[in-house]
Formats: structure tokens, sequence, C-alpha cells
């Protein structure tokens, strides 16, 4: 039987992207941008995707290690700034278990020579699954693999 | 020449947000099942919950909605919209919710209760953590809020009203 408990934590992450605030608010609002760099580890494969980036909108992502675990990623978009900030809850299952509920806030602040985002995650981790210090990292790497696209791109360009 | 105009109009702040959380520890006289009973049947609810809202409406399953609207003990208009992400029948529900005061909104909140059965009585944990937005709404008003409903909510569990 499990064993039932919710952990709350709240962690803040600050990157400066070295372009302007619509262009990293665009690779979370252009369906097309956002599949470029929000997905999971490159061996995971494709995942599937639906996105409506509008308040009251949903997002689903699910993947996973071929024959693995299945994560899915469902979120809801709470709080929409054109360029300023984006506000979305979500909630992560490895298969059919719920794992977490969690509130992202995204800031996008103009900086010199680019755009300082911050990232406040405030989250129910639930039944000892999941916690804060895995969550943090997995997040840092996703706003890492942002950086890595915007600077990608902004070579392309 | 025109003078220039600021970013914002003077009606609308600038876009602010504070984060902000709180936990809320009670005992209630009540079995854990008739606790939960009073978040999850809506005629149960409406006893306790926003009772000054002037129309409701609660489909309590996971991805189901909530929706009241009314006016605050100050006359504005609000309305309170929540999406129901887990369910564990007598032990725990978590739930997100936006508030719009007059049409804008205030605030995103995610709350947890946590019921732990005693015999015929239940320890509850209600933990939210917010963010409140462009200065519409506020920590502390949310925490004053929260504590108001729980003490309704214990008057629900009173021995006149089990009586009933």
């Amino acid at each position: 039987m499990t064993t039932r408990s919710v952990t709350h934590a709240t962690f803040t992450l600050r990157r400066t992207y070295p372009v302007p605030a619509r262009r990293v608010f665009s690779a979370f609002a252009d369906p097309r941008r956002k599949a470029a760099w929000f997905n999971g580890p490159e061996e995971w494969g494709s995942d599937e995707h639906s996105f409506d980036f509008r308040v009251g909108g949903r997002e689903m992502s699910r993947g996973g290690p071929p024959g693995g675990t299945v994560h899915t990623f469902n979120a809801i978009y709470q709080d929409i700034v054109e360029n300023e900030r984006i506000i979305y809850s979500y909630d992560m299952h490895l298969d059919d278990t719920r794992i977490s509920v969690s509130v992202a806030t995204f800031e996008l602040r103009p900086v010199d020579g680019g755009t300082e985002l911050v990232l406040t995650e405030q989250g129910a981790f639930l039944d000892g699954y999941d916690d804060a210090g895995s969550r943090e990292q997995g997040t840092r790497d996703l706003l890492d693999a942002l950086g890595n696209y915007l600077a990608r791109e902004a070579t392309d360009a | 020449m025109l003078p220039s105009l600021p970013i914002h109009a003077p009606d609308r702040p600038p876009h602010s947000l504070i984060q902000s959380s709180f936990l809320l520890e009670r005992d209630f006289p009540a079995p854990a099942a008739t606790v939960f009973a009073a978040w999850a049947e809506p005629a149960c609810k409406a006893r306790w919950f926003s009772i000054e809202s002037l129309h409701r409406h609660l489909d309590f399953r996971v991805g189901g909605h909530e929706f009241l609207y009314g006016r605050s003990s100050c006359g504005r208009r609000f309305t309170y919209e929540a999406v129901y992400r887990e369910i564990v029948p007598d032990l725990r529900i978590v739930f997100s919710y936006d508030i719009r005061i007059e049409g804008r909104h205030g605030s995103s909140s995610l709350a947890s209760l946590e019921i732990a059965p005693h015999g015929r009585a239940c320890a509850i944990r209600y933990c939210e953590q917010g963010i409140f937005l462009d200065g519409l709404d506020s920590p502390r008003g949310r925490f004053n809020g929260a504590t108001l409903r729980l003490a309704h909510l214990a008057g629900l569990f009173d021995e006149k009203s089990l009586k009933h």
C-alpha cells in the first residue's frame, strides 16, 4: 500500500539570455519553436504533444524511454502577459501515477544585453515519488535547453 | 511635441507579482469521510465555502471545474474558478484556482487538503501556494479568508449542527 504524503516546496531559477524578451516569450508561445527545446532526453525519441497557448488552454506532453516508464506533463495556462509573464499549473505522471502538482511562473525582464528569465515553481509533491531537488535539477536542464536553442537560433539567423 | 506616455495607463499598475504560501492545521470532531464530503458534495460545500456567492457550480472529479461568482464584503465582483487535479477519497484533494476581481486576474493558487483520520475524529492540513498579481489581491487577505472559511467549516461539525 502506498504511504500517502504531500510535500510542499518552492524554488527559483534565474537565467539571462542574450536575446530580446519577445524572442524568449515566443519560444514559449509558438508551438513550432517550443517543440524545438521543450522535450525529453534525445534517446526518448519524439513525444506526443498537444498545445493550446491561451489563458485556460492546455498543454500535454507524453514520452519516455522506449519500453520504459511513460512521463506525462499536463498543464493549464493560468496567466499570460505578452513578452512579460506566463503562469501555468501542471501535474506530472509516471505511467498512471500522479507524482506532483505545481504552479510555474515565468517572468521576463529586459536587462543590459538581453532578457532575464526568473522561474519560480511552487509544488506539491505526492507520496514521495519526486521531490523539489530532482524537479529543480530537471528544470535547470530545461532552461539550459532553452538557452542552447536561443543561441543556436541566433547563430542561424 | 507630444508628452511621452507612461508604459502603463494610470489606472493600470505595472505588472507585478508576489508568491506566498501558508499552511493551516485543524482538528475536527468528525470522521474523515464527513470532512471529505464537506468539500466534495455541492450541497454540503455551499454551507460553508464562500457562502456569500450568488452563483455556484461544482464538478468534483479530477479535471472537473468549480465556479463561484459573487461580491466581496467590500462590494467588488469576484469569480473563483478551480480545476481539481488530484482526489483520493477521504484522504486528499489538490486543486488549482484563479480569482478574478472586477474581471481582472488577481491570483492563481495551488491548494492541497490532507485529511488524517483519528477514529471518529480527524486532523486536516490545508496548504495554499499562491501568486498574487498586479496588486489586485494579497497574501494577507487570502490567509485571513482561508482562516475564516475553515472556521465556517468547523461550524458544521460542532455538536449543535450535528444534531440536525
